[in-house]
């Protein structure tokens, strides 16, 4: 197992190392003088002078990109022009939100998706059968800054039962306080996730569901729900983790758009602020933390699979 | 799901395709559920169809059956309800009649779904013939390439392109093609890799064709049902991106009509006119499920393997009473 982990980690190098080439590139793409498009059309020839050598843009590309790569070895993502600060510093301060609403949002998704598509699988074509599927086509459809917005009119302003933005009132609150906050942006991130893990957990169960040892459990006399869970559950395992995993991944990215919704104060919300002001060196710090979060997930995905999957070691 | 209806009458066993007395009723039960599937799977196309069609024709036909200009502004009008007099949805925060954006917009949601899969279509698909074709280096390099695109979840990448490009509808198209092309490099890639092994593939090459010649005139040809159904199911996905990336700003800029950004205005009265804000969210999923009904009804008649599978399910419900279900949901 640790030699496959390592031969993982070693095989990510290169990925994270293409990340840095394409956030960097972001920055080289922009079309005319970077320190026009940055400061804008009305800025002075001085700033402009001062950004090109600040951003080091009268060397060639290559050692940019270098000076680049070390400064991210040393944890320096660049300085946010619309806050001022160093982006390591407004991203690091926004990272814990978004990973408390994405965190919250997979768990959610994993937990629902497993049971509804359990519960879908044990009997196929029946009405809560098709109720998934026609779920799943209607939710892979939805936007969920779309959702978002329904939720917050039918609940926040219709209802009146739950908060509508941010991540604590105005007066403060504890910890229930937060969870509430939490509710309509844990529902519409976990949506599309759920979706897709309840579709695969159906269609991992039925494969097995009909196994001989299963058929075997079950002429023994033990209940079917026990039969699901010790018997069928743990063989559909391998597949259903795997689009949990990359679901946890695509959660990260989704929090841009839950996050401006529901003005919840993380990386997110920070990115799309960063949209706004075009605050190019943000945007790059923010791809870059959510892209390595995703590389990062995707090899945990590997080894959680291998270690259900133990052939795959060995491929 | 036509597709099964096409089956050889013998494909579910040899009794069936007998003649006999007791066969009559069989055949009669069997052919009634040929037919029921048979129309749900048009009906599925159909529907999706429908829906596409439905918004193309409003999108051609919008100067002619838009009841305002999109554009004309009214103070005096602000956020009105709905079916609101001379304003059936409303207006929106500067007064503009919300049916007219909505018409003129599902020009800009067309545009910004189906040009980028087409353009991600050809370049990708061309980058996969290749790639699939050569072999060796050449594909690992660019699969490789295509692996450090696919560690980008899509929207971030898109985000990225149109912050670095600039907020316009050209940059959000550059932005979505960017993120689709490996979708579609990946798909034909593996589709001709297998191809490349088939007996017709070894019979040109053996006939002394050249290789564009086999590449263009004998794989590309058998890619293009998988690859049809795919840049259908593509096209759904990239009206919800473009929407996405509209609604933060980086599509086309106001005034211009549509949906993501009319989403993203309409949330300044969203306490007052919530319609303002959910009508072009609402727009942007009905089209987003007309391509993806269009695209699974597709699939049902192009993929083989989709009518294959379904075959042999049926086969299988036939021969356990219908306990088991479709495992492909």
């Amino acid at each position: 197992m640790l030699t496959f982990i390592l031969r993982r980690g070693l095989q990510m190098i290169p990925v994270l190392l293409g990340v840095t080439v394409a956030t960097f590139g972001l920055g080289q793409i922009i079309p005319g003088d970077q320190a026009t498009a940055l400061l804008g059309p009305t800025s002075s020839e001085e700033d402009r002078a001062a950004l090109r050598a600040d951003l080091g843009l009268d060397e060639p590309a290559v050692s940019r990109y270098f000076t680049y790569l070390g400064n991210l070895f040393s944890g320096d993502l660049g300085r946010s022009l619309s806050f001022g600060r160093p982006v390591s510093e407004v991203l690091s301060e926004r990272l814990l939100n978004t990973l408390l609403l994405s965190g919250t949002a997979i768990v959610v998704a994993a937990v629902l998706g497993v049971a509804i598509g359990t519960w879908a699988a044990q009997k196929p074509g029946s009405v809560r059968d098709r109720g998934l599927t026609v779920g799943v086509l209607f939710l892979n459809s939805v936007p969920s800054f779309w959702l978002g917005l329904v939720l917050i009119v039918v609940f926040s302003l219709q209802l009146r039962i739950l908060p509508a933005t941010g991540m604590t009132s105005i007066a403060g609150g504890g910890a229930l306080d937060t969870a509430a906050h939490m509710v309509l942006p844990v529902i519409t991130l976990a949506a599309w996730s759920l979706a897709v893990i309840a579709r695969m957990t159906r269609s991992a169960v039925l494969e097995v569901i009909d196994n001989d040892y299963v058929q075997t459990a079950r002429s023994r006399g033990i209940g079917e729900f026990h039969v699901v869970v010790r018997h069928v559950l743990p063989n559909a395992m391998p597949s259903v983790v795997t689009v949990i995993g990359l679901q946890a991944g695509f959660l990260l990215s989704g929090t841009v758009l839950t996050e401006t919704v529901f003005s919840w104060p993380g990386v997110g919300l920070a990115l799309q602020q960063a949209i706004s002001s075009r605050d190019i060196p943000l945007v790059q710090g923010g791809i870059l933390v959510i892209a390595v979060a995703f590389v990062l997930i995707n090899m945990l995905v590997d080894v959680a699979q291998a270690y259900f999957n133990p052939k795959i070691k060995l491929a | 799901m036509k597709a099964t209806a096409a089956a050889p009458p013998g494909a579910a066993g040899p009794p069936a395709a007998r003649p006999g007395p007791g066969s009559r009723p069989r055949t009669r039960t069997r052919t009634r559920g040929r037919l029921a599937r048979l129309s749900a799977g048009n009906a599925t196309a159909y529907l999706g169809g429908g829906i596409v069609a439905a918004t193309v024709l409003v999108a051609l036909l919008a100067p002619l059956i838009a009841p305002h200009d999109p554009l004309d502004t009214d103070p005096a009008a602000i956020g009105l309800g709905l079916f609101s007099d001379g304003h059936l949805l409303g207006t929106d925060e500067v007064g503009r009649d919300i049916l007219s954006r909505l018409m003129y917009g599902a020009r800009m949601a067309l545009l910004v779904a189906i040009l980028p899969t087409l353009l991600a279509l050809a370049v990708g698909g061309c980058i996969g013939l290749f790639s699939g074709y050569v072999g060796g280096w050449v594909d690992s390099v660019l699969m490789r390439i295509f692996d450090v695109m696919f560690s980008f979840p899509g929207i971030l990448l898109a985000l990225g392109i149109g912050v670095a490009l600039g907020p316009s509808t050209t940059s959000l198209i550059v932005a979505v093609v960017v993120v689709t092309i490996p979708e579609f490099g990946r798909i034909v890639r593996g589709n001709v890799v297998s191809l490349r092994q088939e007996q017709y593939v070894e019979a040109a090459s053996a006939l002394g064709y050249g290789h564009g010649r086999i590449a263009f005139r004998h794989i590309a040809p058998n890619l293009l049902g998988g690859v049809v159904v795919f840049a259908t199911l593509q096209t759904g996905r990239n009206v919800i991106l473009s929407a996405s990336l509209a609604f933060l700003g980086l599509g086309a800029q106001p005034p211009t009509p549509d949906w993501g950004q009319m989403l993203s205005g309409g949330r300044a009265l969203l306490v007052t006119s919530p319609h303002v804000a959910t009508l072009p969210g609402l727009a942007v999923v009905v089209l987003a499920v007309g391509f993806n009904l269009l695209g699974d009804g597709v699939r049902d008649r192009l993929d083989p393997r989709s009518r294959r599978s379904r075959a042999a399910k049926k086969d299988d419900r036939a021969a356990d009473g219908g306990k088991t279900g479709d495992a492909a949901c």
